[in-house]
């Protein structure tokens, strides 16, 4: 499934004097299997981006093709039903545990599937397996999704997407307010995901993240998109101008570089590749 | 020199039977830059809650600024001690900065014709000034974390306690508070910060690191010694700060860096000799 | 959302902002009260509504309160003023004498109906007005603290003044973080295949539960960690307090004040002794 974003523009307060493009003449094209990562400053347009994917949110100007999807500015040309459209492109929320309300965990995360159609009995199997993916086991089913800790409550939230089995996943800032071991756990779930065949699209701030993890970066910047590109593509150059941060491996790159180790250009995802391209280097 | 935190075999649990703190010791000496590091669920936030007194009925002896902390004493260690708490919105109580900031004077009585001189020193002191008229729902996460440490400045503590201030910050965010308090340190060196957190950098910065596991303080030292033990660390799932994790790499790599070396600057000088 | 912030407060610099909350609360009573007074004829009662709407309108254009906004206000209340309408020329009074008017399907209209129905629907708008022109030149704390000084005498009483102006103030300082939650909470939802706007009886009580639970346990957690917070700041709710925000009654506002007050008692004069304008013109009036 990819997405085509053509000429789209989104006005908050539309003929009011406060009118605001948050979206200002968007195309864009995100591919199909991919691990794609928005970046950008916070009120860069980056949230009223993805919220397009799915409908959440209306062109004020153009059109967004997802598949057979139209989710377009013109009423005639919309798609009429795009109910299923939340099904196929699954979107989780920053902290995503505060969707949380059934009385237990299984029921939450079979909330999605039936929603979309699924019987009761097929919606409690999907909801298993989706459970067992983020790595919550039986003894969590029947339990009180609000008991739960901060980290679990999260994966179940997650699971809750998973189950409506979508072929795109948007993550906004899925890591944000874990510890270290649970935003590696986390984030090695999303690969395990796009292993099977989703896309994934993450919103994130933390450019390590986005170093280590994304096939394809995308950078806004005041509604528009200003690069669409490789990671070691951005990070190679200076961000300044974006007023992003490099991600570590390729801030120490450029350290190197300054004080005469020229490993530019090179895919530096975490501290092994860095080091596997400094001892490249120092011997050749 | 004193300490500002001393605490003995102190344990606690919220339900019978689990111990959420397990006979923890340590002391926090006046002046120094303390991090307390753990994963969620390792005990941290009870701690920061049974210093500040949010909790009561532990066992073991904690004092604070000499006085053991208990009903009797725990407005007169209050009136010295600031917390900032994880989410940046629950504690912004104010419809403005220059009104949160008023709050907190107000509870100490400050005479209302001295309240500005005082909001405005110390929104500058944590680089808030531009800011004094905005609405909290106009501010970055960063920008309200700076916003209560003003507060707290403005109270002239001699303890600040992170509560994982800058865990819903995004990595701007987390630097910018990590800039704002060395810079408050350097500036008054009497001051004692305490911060429970699980950002490594920012431990990696600290006078003294310590590490709590399931209730239990498992090691505790200067953050180059404590990161040097990275097995012990690796069990229980605790990061190590970037520079140390590319040490490691490079050891692996057949590049035998030296153990002095302790800071990027100091590695890439290495590394380009 | 929208209709929400029809009252809000706007930061301008006019005189009228810059008064004295407390004097714009009493003012806004004052001139409430001559709204509502009658005064004898329906020619007098016009006569002085007028006047009144006039000082209204006068009020609205130098405290620069929008117009527009008002005029929205207004068409959110259609209802409400059809209803009144309804129930005035269906149900006439049953005092006093009745003029007929014209008959449908052998109903019987009276113009009095329609003149009570008018002067309601008048009442109405000013009242509107001029709480709109209270809350849009005042901060929300600035009139909870005018709030809280009329309600100081009862706290000889035990009544808690202090406390309840605090926790308007941090449910006001709260509105926008909620209605941000009330956002993303119903996003979530929305992606994961709730209809709010569709759906049956049963689907739509779903809808909301999935909003509801969601929204109040944050505003738990958020309440709870706001107490702890205000707790370790040093506020107690008993103790003793300094103020940073003075209330400051300048000569303008005496002036004010005064000039609301005259308004008021000229009501009063007009009402109590019968006054008719017209009566003492010669003119022959309804």
């Amino acid at each position: 499934m990819s997405i085509v974003f053509s000429n789209v523009f989104h006005t908050y307060g539309l003929k009011s004097p406060f009118a605001f493009n948050a979206l200002d003449d968007v195309n864009l094209t995100l591919e199909e299997g991919k691990f794609i990562a928005i970046v950008g400053r916070t009120g860069s347009g980056k949230s009223t981006l993805v919220q397009h994917m799915n409908a959440l949110l209306k062109p004020t100007q153009g059109k967004v093709v997802i598949n057979e999807w139209i989710n377009s500015s013109d009423k005639k040309e919309r798609t009429k039903k795009l109910a299923g459209l939340r099904k196929d492109v699954g979107m989780v929320f920053q902290f995503p545990e505060y969707q949380l309300f059934e009385d237990s965990v299984i029921k939450d995360v079979a909330f999605g599937p039936m929603n979309f159609g699924v019987k009761e009995k097929e919606a409690t199997e999907f909801a298993k397996e989706a459970l067992s993916r983020v790595g919550l086991d039986e003894s969590f089913y029947e339990r009180s999704p609000f008991q739960l800790s901060g980290g679990e409550k999260r994966k179940v939230a997650i699971a809750g997407i998973l189950a409506m089995s979508p072929k795109i996943l948007v993550v906004d800032e899925p890591t944000a307010g874990l510890d270290p071991q649970a935003s590696k756990e986390m984030m090695s779930l999303f690969r395990t995901v796009l292993e099977s065949g989703t896309t994934i699209i993450l919103v994130s701030h933390d450019m390590d993240i986005v170093a280590e993890y994304a096939d394809e970066v995308i950078v806004m910047e005041s509604g528009q998109v200003k690069k669409q590109c490789k990671p070691e593509e951005l990070f190679g150059i200076a961000l300044q101008e974006y007023s992003l941060d490099k991600p570590h491996t390729y801030a120490f790159a450029e350290s190197l570089r300054q004080k005469g180790i020229d490993i530019q250009s090179k895919s530096l995802k975490n501290v092994n590749e860095l080091a596997l391209a400094i001892k490249e280097k120092l011997n050749g | 020199m004193s300490n500002i935190i001393e605490i003995n075999n102190l344990s606690f649990s919220y339900e019978e039977g689990s111990k959420t703190l397990d006979g923890v010791s340590f002391v926090v000496e006046e002046g120094s830059y303390v991090t307390l590091i753990g994963h969620n669920g390792s005990g941290k936030s009870t701690l920061a809650k049974v210093i500040s007194g949010l909790v009561d009925d532990f066992t073991g002896e904690v004092k604070v600024f000499g006085l053991d902390v208990d009903r009797k004493n725990i407005k007169e260690i209050r009136a010295k001690l600031g917390l900032v708490f994880q989410n940046p919105d629950n504690q912004f109580v104010g419809s403005t900065v220059r009104d949160d900031m008023a709050f907190g004077l107000e509870n100490r009585c400050i005479p209302t014709e001295e309240m500005n001189p005082i909001i405005e020193k110390f929104a500058a002191e944590a680089g808030m000034s531009e800011f004094l008229d905005t609405a909290p729902e106009n501010l970055s996460g960063g920008q309200k974390q700076r916003v209560a440490i003003a507060g707290i400045l403005s109270m002239s503590p001699d303890l600040i306690i992170y509560d994982e201030a800058t865990s819903m910050l995004d990595p701007v965010g987390k630097k910018d508070i990590l800039r704002l308090t060395l810079k408050l340190k350097e500036e008054n060196p009497k001051l004692t910060v305490f911060s429970i957190t699980h950002d490594v950098e920012e431990a990696w910065h600290a006078d003294k690191v310590l590490v709590l596991n399931k209730g239990h303080l498992v090691l505790e030292g200067t953050p180059k010694e404590v990161f040097s033990h990275s097995d012990e660390l690796e069990k229980i799932h605790l990061e190590a700060p970037f520079i140390v994790s590319l040490i490691k790499a490079l050891r692996n790599n057949g590049i035998n860096v030296p153990d002095n070396i302790s800071s990027e600057e100091e590695l890439e000088d290495y590394l380009c000799r | 959302m929208a209709s929400f912030s029809l009252g809000k407060y706007v930061p301008f610099k006019t005189p009228i902002h810059k008064m004295d909350p407390r004097v714009k609360v009493a003012a806004l009573i004052f001139l409430m009260v001559a709204v509502f007074l009658s005064y004898g004829s329906y020619t007098m009662t016009f006569t002085v509504m007028g006047a009144l709407a006039l000082l209204i309108l006068i009020l609205m254009l130098v405290s620069k309160t929008s117009i527009l906004k008002f005029l929205k206000s207004l068409k959110s209340l259609w209802f409400m003023i059809i209803f009144l309408l309804i129930i005035y020329i269906v149900m006439p009074r049953t005092t006093g004498s009745l003029t007929p008017a014209f008959q449908i399907k052998g109903y019987q209209f009276y113009w009095e109906s329609f003149l009570d129905a008018g002067r309601i629907l008048l009442r109405l708008v000013m009242m509107i007005a001029l709480s709109m022109i209270l809350t849009s030149t005042t901060a929300p704390l600035d009139l909870t603290f005018a709030l809280e000084w009329y309600m100081t005498p009862f706290k000889l009483i035990g009544f808690p003044a202090h406390i309840i102006a605090m926790t308007i103030s941090l449910a006001l300082r709260f509105i926008p973080t909620i209605l941000e939650d009330v956002d993303r909470i119903m996003k979530a939802q929305t992606s994961r295949g709730v209809d709010f706007e569709h759906g049956g009886f049963f689907k739509k009580i779903k809808a909301i539960i999935s909003m509801i639970i969601p929204l109040f346990v944050s505003a738990f957690v958020r309440s709870d960690e706001l107490a702890n917070a205000m707790e370790c700041r040093g506020y107690d709710p008993n103790g003793k307090r300094t103020r940073y925000k003075k209330l400051s009654f300048r000569v303008g506002d005496f002036f004010a004040l005064l000039f609301v007050a005259c308004v008021l008692a000229g009501s009063i004069y007009i009402t109590a002794s019968g006054f008719d304008l017209y009566a003492l013109l010669g003119v022959s009036v309804l």
